[in-house]
């Protein structure tokens, strides 16, 4: 659906030169997937998530939307526009309104839509972003941090994207505020909104992405399936990432004797895993 | 666009200018907008220009990052030479219709304005450029200390103004971030009606406030945290010393002083 093709962005910092912040991009984003895009700090995730948005321009490159190619950027931003939804860091501090509803309002209201059709889209991504409609008439500010963020996803998901990508959205929350979103984002991905993830947090990624993008230094090092992208330790360790503590489980236990398929990421499959294990060597 | 602004912005370069003392530069800039409004005619402001140009050569600045800070006041710029061109009252009246008179005064009046702002932006933030906001207000607390035995709070006045200058980048990504945001909500920041437009920048303005008293709140509390107490009387790991650098400074502050009054004198 989403296509960039040897994209390059480079930025003047603060120095007399110019910092390249990407070399050589290709993506293919497709209809319906669950992507994660991981890597360390200053590796170009944001970078990337803000071209894919069109909020950037890459400074050299092609960008396809939908098979049609553009050359031009002004308007490849303003497709991709209309298709794709970001959510930054930390997104509670773009709240605006003054009341939660018309906050998540804003993105449908900008689009045009007639006052139905605004609030069917509220109340919509509302319920996917597990807001009590109590919550409505609320002032964004007084909410907690949880809350929060829950109506600033809202107010993203209500410009009904068909691309939703979310930078780092579990940072800052507890860890049933984490595990909530995650769940949230399945169930957004189930409606048929394409999800990019991206994160450092290899369980995060685990648990849901069937496909992972591997940044390092601006440069694309991996790009597979989940469980391709975790057997290869060496290039996860050179992005100075890590696989999965459940992983590095299995590893352990393998080396003490057991033997257990290696290509296991979530908790849940290794105990199923350990326990047939266990029943073989009985 | 955000990034254009280069007020309060440092540039790091290996640069004479840049390890000079920054007393030195603070007064050497206090002393240049002096003269900028004092002096009076063509060939002073030749000199001035000349004298500009030959100081951001020193400081290493590229040229084109210098006229990039100069984008956001062109407004200002136009403006004021507007209203001097079309108010100024004058004899020799070059052209008129109606309400309008533009005399030769007016155009002279329109083009010493817009040469002194430019100018006052160039050269004040050659100041801010060269000299990180830690070091500048290092410099400007030892520069008004005299001021403290009157009773003026000198410790607090330059401890605003180091939190402010270290945190127009900070709030500057803030606004690109938050106007990246809302573009993706479909905000709307280049439609040309102009009511349209300042309605566009509530959604970015009032995140910003937020975010800015947030931050000043929370650095309010770390401060107390640490107990701050402004008046305390505290010694630098940095010390200043003029060098043979800011003897430089001082004589070509003195040459150009005399080559302004020589013109002023002749021409």
């Amino acid at each position: 659906m989403i296509e960039l093709k040897n994209i390059f962005y480079s930025y003047s910092a603060n120095s007399s030169e110019n910092t390249v912040a990407l070399k050589d991009i290709n993506l293919k984003i497709n209809k319906g997937e669950f992507i994660g895009i991981a890597g360390h700090t200053g590796s170009g995730k944001t970078t990337v998530a803000q071209i894919l948005a069109g909020l950037i321009n890459p400074s050299e490159g092609e960008i396809v939307v939908n098979g049609e190619s553009f050359s031009d950027y002004k308007s490849a931003a303003r497709a991709l526009r209309q298709k794709v939804g970001i959510v930054f860091q930390y997104p509670e501090h773009q709240l605006f309104e003054e009341t939660v509803y018309r906050d998540i309002a804003f993105g449908p209201k900008n689009k045009g839509l007639n006052e139905k059709e605004v609030d069917e889209c509220v109340r919509k991504s509302a319920s996917l972003a597990h807001l009590k409609e109590e919550l409505f008439d609320k002032s964004p500010f007084e909410l907690s941090g949880g809350q929060k963020r829950r109506v600033a996803i809202a107010g993203v998901l209500a410009t009904e994207p068909e691309v939703l990508i979310l930078d780092e959205p579990a940072a800052g929350l507890d860890p049933s505020g984490r595990a909530r979103l995650l769940e949230e984002l399945r169930r957004i991905r189930e409606e048929g909104t394409t999800v990019i993830l991206i994160s450092h947090s290899m369980e995060d990624l685990a648990e849901n992405v069937d496909r992972i993008i591997l940044l390092g230094n601006g440069e694309k090092i991996k790009d597979a399936s989940t469980s391709e992208v975790f057997q290869d330790v060496q290039s996860l360790e050179n992005c100075s990432l890590e696989i999965p503590e459940i992983t590095k489980i299995i590893k352990i236990l393998n080396e003490n004797g057991m033997n257990i398929p290696e290509n296991i990421f979530t908790v849940e499959d290794a105990c199923d895993a350990i326990c047939k294990a266990l029943e073989v060597s009985q | 666009m955000i990034r254009d602004i280069t007020i309060g912005q440092y540039y790091d370069a290996p640069s004479p200018i840049h390890k000079m003392d920054p007393r030195t530069k603070i007064l050497w800039t206090l002393f240049y907008m002096i003269t900028l409004f004092v002096v009076e005619g063509f060939w002073s402001y030749v000199v001035i220009v000349a004298s500009t140009a030959l100081i951001i050569a020193l400081s290493k600045i590229p040229v084109k990052f210098m006229l990039r800070g100069l984008k956001p006041i062109i407004l200002l710029v136009v403006i004021t030479a507007a209203l001097n061109l079309f108010m100024t009252q004058g004899e020799n009246v070059i052209f008129s219709k109606g309400i309008f008179t533009i005399t030769l005064e007016g155009v002279y009046m329109a083009a010493k304005m817009a040469v002194r702002i430019i100018l006052l932006i160039i050269g004040t933030s050659i100041l801010t450029l060269t000299t990180t906001p830690t070091v500048l207000t290092g410099g400007l607390e030892i520069l008004l200390s005299p001021l403290k035995k009157i009773g003026v709070p000198i410790s607090v006045f330059v401890m605003m103004v180091g939190i402010a200058l270290r945190f127009i980048p900070t709030l500057l990504d803030e606004t690109d971030k938050i106007i990246k945001a809302q573009t993706s909500r479909g905000a709307d920041f280049e439609n040309k009606n102009p009511v349209k437009r300042i309605k566009a920048m509530i959604p970015i303005l009032i995140p910003l406030f937020v975010s800015a008293f947030r931050r000043a709140d929370d650095l309010a509390v770390a401060m107390e945290c640490r107990c701050y107490n402004a008046d305390a009387d505290r010694s630098s790991y940095r010390r200043f010393a003029f060098g043979k650098r800011d003897f430089y400074a001082l004589m070509y502050a003195v040459i150009f002083v005399i080559i302004l009054v020589v013109i002023k004198v002749v021409l």
